[in-house]
């Protein structure tokens, strides 16, 4: 292989089998969409073994192919990511499918906001925010643990930095 | 690798520049200029790349793969990092799940669960947090804006075709 294939191949191929895993673990281990971190996992683990080939593989050049063949695993799997969070995630999107889902009726925008009251989300991550031991259930009431307060305090001085508005 | 190290840089100006202009301009639109932002960091990276391998010539390392090739991968890099900002910067801005967590932190007795429907984001209440996501799809062209029915544009019903064919992909229900 020339040292120019040899700069990009390692990094397609370390993105085709990440994308493949992924879907693999969903649609046929899990049955459902994995949860984002078992994803972000994959996703170094697969990129720390394309390190660990490429240095040992390459007697010249070797951090220099590296770090091409990263940015060429980086760039599909990140795009992979980006993708299957805003459809896995985002409200917007389940917004606008549930709307079309409906469009043929001419109460489709009143039904899409019937179906998804408020309410229905913040179910759903107080769930996951206690699963998660950010936040732990006394009661009928949510406190937050102390993982829980350095994750709001860790976003509360990133909000600042960023510049960024209330949020939500 | 001159490619890759040149995005980085470029994407490093960007992001200081952005987060500079940010705390000088209160601006209305934020998303969209940080959109303008990292169109622009593209644009550099395209157009700027031949002149700064003319400026630098580099050797050894840098100059490992062939210039198109390394153009290629560069364009890569900065594909990877644009991304990632622009990911970082609406999780920090958008997050339902970090807005709950600050909003609780701030309670130190907790809150039951209509308090946190009724305080979500300083006081403005879950309400308004879906009237943002409606404001929004109404601001990016998804959505006709009121009065009369609010319907999917063409743009909104393409993102929903796509969306609905990833719902089906990822087993989403």
């Amino acid at each position: 292989m020339s040292r120019n294939a040899e700069g990009v191949t390692y990094g397609l191929a370390a993105a085709v089998l990440f994308v493949a895993l992924a879907l693999a673990h969903g649609r046929l281990a899990l049955r459902r969409p994995p949860p984002v971190p078992h994803l972000l996992l994959l996703w170094v683990a697969i990129g720390a073994g394309l390190t660990a080939s490429v240095l040992s593989l390459h007697r010249s050049f070797p951090v220099a192919l590296t770090i091409t063949n990263l940015a060429v695993y980086f760039l599909p799997t990140e795009v992979y990511i980006f993708v299957y969070t805003a459809a896995v995630g985002s409200l917007s999107i389940r917004l606008l499918v549930t709307l079309w889902r409906f469009e043929p009726l001419p109460d489709a925008f009143e039904r899409t906001l019937a179906r998804y009251p408020p309410g229905t989300f913040l179910d759903v991550r107080l769930a996951r925010l206690v699963a998660q031991r950010l936040l732990v259930a006394v009661g009928q009431r949510y406190r937050i643990t102390a993982r829980g307060g350095r994750w709001a305090r860790a976003g509360t001085t990133l909000k600042r930095v960023l510049a960024v508005g209330t949020g939500g | 690798m001159f490619g890759v190290l040149f995005a980085a840089l470029i994407m490093a100006a960007t992001i200081a520049t952005h987060l500079l202009c940010s705390h000088l301009v209160a601006f209305a639109l934020r998303e969209r200029v940080l959109v303008r932002f990292l169109v622009a960091a593209a644009a550099v990276y395209v157009l700027g790349y031949p002149i700064g391998r003319a400026l630098v010539a580099p050797a050894g390392s840098l100059a490992a793969l062939a210039p198109a090739l390394d153009y290629l991968t560069g364009l890569a890099a900065a594909g990877f990092l644009i991304l990632g900002y622009l990911e970082f910067w609406s999780l920090i801005e958008r997050s339902f799940s970090l807005r709950i967590l600050i909003d609780a932190a701030g309670a130190a007795e907790g809150l039951v669960r209509e308090e946190i429907e009724q305080s979500y984001a300083e006081g403005r209440g879950l309400g308004w947090m879906m009237d943002k996501r409606i404001a929004d799809l109404v601001g990016s062209g998804m959505l006709t804006p009121p009065p009369g029915p609010q319907r999917l544009t063409p743009r909104g019903r393409l993102v929903a075709r796509v969306g609905g064919a990833l719902h089906r992909l990822f087993l989403v229900r």
